[in-house]
């Protein structure tokens, strides 16, 4: 995938900052999975099943890649591996709406970002007709749509989002814990959020959900701001969630305030990677289809099945 | 270590911008822009851990920040260091120099070579011990400082055209005092490590053998700010012979009369003088040349020369010495007016009808010579006081009150008015004069019009007495030095049996007085281009019999003369300010004045004393001067300007003498066989640090803003966006796996 940024992607993808001026959020999404989906296979997201149930025989117009290669190899004839939520998985968004969400260093703050995000990703999961549920959370569970197949989620989201009451603090790994007790059966757990939290609890969590068996995808939502910090001049930085206020020259902590990014960011990664969990990190700079798109590639490069 | 410029203004402005970094650096601690911040946690941990090197790198920032705001506020207040350790610190040697030549005409005397060639040869000699863009000041030293130059960097070739052509011998007497109070003036203005002011002159006795305290003051205050030189003149001879006056000696001023003029000829030299001759003339015709006697050094030699006057007018003269050493004093010049009849009136306070009865019978008939003859050359017109009113004081040249009990004040402002035009007045007292009202009447604005105060009545004790006598005159008085030719007898015969005392007030001169009790008789106060005249006692024979003496016709006559000589004979000194009558001209207008050399000059007409006048700085050429109109016609009466004869007398200080006078001045004489140009590049140390630490200042700038990059550049490079890096990464290892 080339850069985001260059000038074809442009033209090709819907700014961030333009999307609220679409209209509703169904027309949005639509906007952005269908400008995404030029060259793409229609359900982009199958293959999140972990349950093998059984082999058929490979007819034309199968996924090459999903030939089990080795029977092949014992009985010369191609078969397709065929998985129990193959056609019907249930996958729950997770966004946070704590406070530090509402940051924004252009027009649209993180949590709008993740809005679009969350419905497109909601979008794609109904439109290859498996269910989708949302919860929105700051230090608690505030609001919770049930895993649906109708496209009438996407109404539901906009609508919870909008009474949501963003709390100054956020606990993430209270609602992985929370989910993890409550998810009945396996499916897929979308976390959309900062992460600005205790980072080990919020490891703990996505362990729990992980020993749970459940597929996990964490879109580390960040501000370009908050990547690459490009303030000039003497700053009393006032925290979202009460952490105190701070002054300083932005200039002069930038390497270390970079580092300490970089530092944070490699830290969940590398404990997702260890749980097998995928981690997206989204800079809210970058269209909202750049950032499923590249997720969806990278995904695909990694391999299906996990 | 001194400044050349202001070290408060430098030190407040310096110690305003120290201030300002530091308050915006404590200001930044406890403000800034409110930014909304969501990475919180992040943003603590990168100020953990760059805490302590923010801080020292902050106040290294303000330490240098400071450091050039203190170093350029030092270096605008150019301080200056007088040792020889700034050349190590990259100080510049600059040179501040005064030189004040002395102009006076004693600087042209030479016999082969003027002082004045020798002075101007010292000032090209201090010259060139001077660096191109040193500060320079040529001042030019007369009756008062002209400024060539004032502080220009110095350019050999517009300097040494200066030289040659703006400095000349000035016609006038040195002022010493004017002078240095300019050249501590112009020494304060030099900017530069290094002042020096040399004054170049003659040391002549006149001027440095009695130096003012007021002089010595400036002295002490310019060696206080600048090395000091006195560059003394090696002098080409002091013989000089001088013409140190014309004037009016006897004779009658008016149309038809003839008069003897004097001119004083004194030699100032060591030697006697002979073989000179004076030449005299009347409006620039040669009308007589006379040898001169042997003068010994120092007398003074009284040449005259009679001259009659065949029409009424002004008349030009002039005596001019053959030539000497010194050109400048061997001419004199006068004007005098030639009145077509000479018109006295006389206000008569005790008229009476028989003959010789009236107070004022004896004074007309000594100004008529004959009997009620109203055509000869003195016209006299007898009033009451009454009539003085309607009486135009301008159709006469001389006024006499005798014996007036009362004048109205507008009476009096119109004599002061009179006299101060030229007119000549003579006041004579009697039984009518009240003292105390004379006294307060006689005034104008507080200045009186009289010559003193009048006391009591003084009377001559034996009944039937001669009475008294008149003494022999003491003073230099023209009418004093008549009276002292005339016989004893004529003095002695005296006759006074009555008189006022008279306390002699300021600018009065006393010309008579009696033998017997040292009174007063006629006493003088000049007033404007007029004279008054008082007389103590009657003009008639109520308190003395004077009026039949034979002394009194010709005294009353000799009044006569000197007052209206003193109205027609003006002399100005050449460099003084410059007066001449506008008549009725409009105060504003500009009139042309010739001078001596045929040149014309722009001057304006001003209101000076009730009177209009066309005023000038100050002749700079002798000889005669007059307002010309646009039609190049006369429309004043000439004037005649001469140098100051004091000037003539060249003789040089001895050396002494000078120590003594300059002693407790730091003073360095450099004599005249001194090396001036090695004299003075020894006795220079000091330099100006200025520009030194203006590239100090530029460096602790730079170094700052280095640093301030170094500190800062990491916001223009490095790291960039984390997440397009983490996803590269991302895309890199999936493509391995």
């Amino acid at each position: 995938m080339s850069s985001p940024d260059t000038g074809q992607r442009r033209s090709r993808y819907l700014d961030p900052e333009i999307l609220s001026e679409l209209g509703p959020l169904d027309v949005i999404v639509r906007h952005v999975v269908e400008g995404m989906r030029v060259g793409m296979h229609r359900s982009p997201l199958r293959g999140f099943s972990t349950d093998f149930s059984a082999h058929r025989q490979y007819v034309p117009g199968d996924e090459t890649r999903h030939i089990d290669w080795k029977l092949y190899a014992r009985a010369n004839r191609y078969y397709i591996k065929l998985f129990d939520a193959e056609t019907n998985f249930t996958a729950n968004l997770l966004l946070d709406a704590s406070a530090s969400m509402r940051f924004a260093s252009g027009k649209i703050s993180k949590l709008e970002y993740t809005k679009y995000m969350a419905a497109s990703m909601a979008y794609l999961i109904v439109d290859q007709h498996d269910s989708v549920g949302v919860a929105i959370f700051d230090d608690e569970l505030r609001r919770y749509v049930e895993p649906t197949s109708s496209l009438a989620v996407l109404t539901r989201l906009a609508h919870e989002l909008e009474k949501a009451h963003p709390k100054p603090r956020t606990d993430i790994a209270a609602i992985l814990h929370e989910f993890a007790r409550r998810m009945p059966r396996r499916g897929v757990v979308m976390l959309f959020s900062d992460l600005f939290d205790h980072t080990e609890e919020f490891i703990q969590g996505l362990s729990h959900l992980r020993f749970r068996g459940h597929n996990v995808v964490v879109f580390h939502v960040m501000d370009p701001e908050e990547l690459e910090f490009p303030l000039r001049g003497m700053r009393r930085f006032v925290g979202f969630e009460h952490e105190g206020d701070l002054v300083t020259d932005p200039v002069r902590i930038r390497a270390s305030y970079l580092a300490e990014v970089e530092k944070f960011v490699n830290r969940i990664k590398a404990a997702c990677a260890k749980m097998l969990v995928d981690y997206v990190l989204v800079n809210t700079r970058q269209p909202v289809e750049t950032s499923i798109a590249g997720y969806l590639i990278q995904r695909s490069m990694a391999g299906w099945g996990r | 270590m001194a400044f050349l410029n202001s070290v408060w203004l430098w030190s407040a402005l310096g110690l305003f911008g120290i201030a300002v970094p530091v308050a915006i650096h404590l200001l930044n601690r406890f403000y800034g822009r409110r930014t909304d911040w969501a990475a919180m946690e992040l943003l603590r941990r990168a100020m953990v851990t760059r805490a302590n090197q923010v801080r020292i790198e902050d106040l290294l920032m303000l330490l240098l920040r400071c450091l050039a705001i203190v170093l350029l506020a030092l270096a605008l207040a150019r301080p200056t260091i007088r040792a020889e350790a700034g050349k190590w610190i990259g100080g510049q040697r600059r040179v501040g120099v005064v030189i004040a030549i002395d102009g006076s005409y004693s600087m042209a005397h030479g016999e082969f070579t003027p002082r004045f060639t020798r002075a101007v040869a010292r000032a090209r000699d201090i010259l060139e011990t001077v660096e191109v863009g040193d500060p320079v000041t040529i001042v030019l030293m007369g009756s008062r400082p002209r400024i060539l130059q004032s502080s220009v960097g110095y350019v050999p070739e517009p300097v040494a055209g200066l030289l040659d052509t703006k400095l000349a011998v000035l016609p006038e007497r040195l002022n010493l005092e004017q002078c240095l109070e300019r050249i501590e003036e112009l020494t304060l203005e030099l900017k530069a490590p290094v002042k020096e002011c040399y004054l170049i002159t003659d040391a002549q006795a006149l001027t440095w053998e009695t130096i003012s305290d007021k002089a010595r003051s400036s002295l002490r205050q310019i060696a206080a700010q600048a090395s000091l030189f006195l560059t003394e003149i090696q002098p080409d001879g002091e013989e000089n012979l001088a013409v140190t006056g014309l004037d009016f000696a006897s004779g009658t001023l008016r149309k038809g009369g003839a008069a003897r003029f004097s001119a004083e000829i004194r030699n100032q030299g060591s030697k006697p003088r002979q073989g000179a001759t004076v030449t005299f003339s009347v409006n620039g015709e040669p009308v007589g040349r006379q040898p001169l006697e042997t003068v010994a050094p120092g007398q003074t030699r009284a040449v005259s020369f009679v001259t009659s006057f065949d029409s009424s007018g002004y008349v030009r003269l002039g005596a001019e010495l053959s030539s000497d050493a010194l050109g400048a004093d061997n001419a004199r010049h006068a004007v005098v007016r030639i009145p077509a009849t000479v018109r006295v009136l006389c206000v008569d306070g005790d008229r009476k009808n028989s003959p010789f009865e009236s107070e004022t019978d004896y004074v007309a008939a000594a100004l008529r010579l004959k009997k009620d003859d109203r055509t000869g050359p003195v016209v006299v017109n007898t009033i009451v006081p009454q009539d003085l009113a309607s009486e135009s004081l301008r159709d006469y040249d001389a006024v006499l009150l005798a014996n007036v009990d009362h004048v109205p004040p507008e009476q009096v402002a119109r004599l002061f008015v009179f006299v101060r035009e030229g007119g000549g007045l003579i006041v004579s007292l009697g039984d009518n004069v009240d003292a105390a009202l004379y006294n307060s009447g006689f005034r104008e604005n507080g200045e009186a019009l009289l010559p003193g105060e009048l006391a009591e009545l003084a009377e001559s004790p034996s009944e039937g007495s001669a009475g008294w006598s008149l003494a022999p005159p003491r003073s230099r008085h023209p009418l004093s030095a008549f009276v002292e030719f005339l016989p004893r007898d004529m003095l002695d015969a005296g006759g006074f049996r009555k008189a006022l005392r008279v306390e002699a007030g300021p600018g009065a001169q006393e010309i008579l007085r009696f033998a017997e009790n040292d009174l007063p008789l006629l006493l003088e106060k000049r007033l404007g281009r007029g004279s008054v005249l008082l007389f103590t006692s009657t003009v008639d024979r109520e308190w003395t019999d004077f009026p039949v003496q034979p002394l009194c016709p010709i005294l009353v006559q000799q009044m006569i003369t000197y007052l209206i000589r003193a109205g027609a004979m003006r002399q100005f000194t050449v460099g003084e300010p410059l007066f001449l009558p506008a008549g009725e001209m409009e105060p504003g207008r500009t009139v042309i004045l010739r001078g001596p050399d045929g040149k014309d000059t722009l001057v304006k007409v001003v209101d000076r004393d009730g009177q209009r006048v066309a005023a000038a700085d100050g002749p700079d050429a002798a000889g005669f001067y007059e307002l010309r109109g646009e039609d190049g016609r006369a429309v004043s009466p000439p004037v005649a300007a001469n140098v100051d004869p004091a000037e003539s007398d060249v003789r040089i200080a001895e050396q002494t003498t000078l120590q003594t006078q300059l002693s407790g001045v730091p003073i360095r004489f450099v004599l005249p066989d001194v090396n001036l140009p090695s004299a003075i590049r020894e006795s220079r140390v000091g330099r100006e640090l200025g520009g030194a630490l203006l590239l100090m200042a530029l460096a602790a700038f730079v170094a700052q803003s280095l640093l301030a990059k170094k500190f800062t550049k990491r916001i223009e490079g490095g790291r960039g966006d984390i997440s397009r890096t983490v996803q590269q990464r991302d895309v890199v290892a999936a493509r391995r796996a």
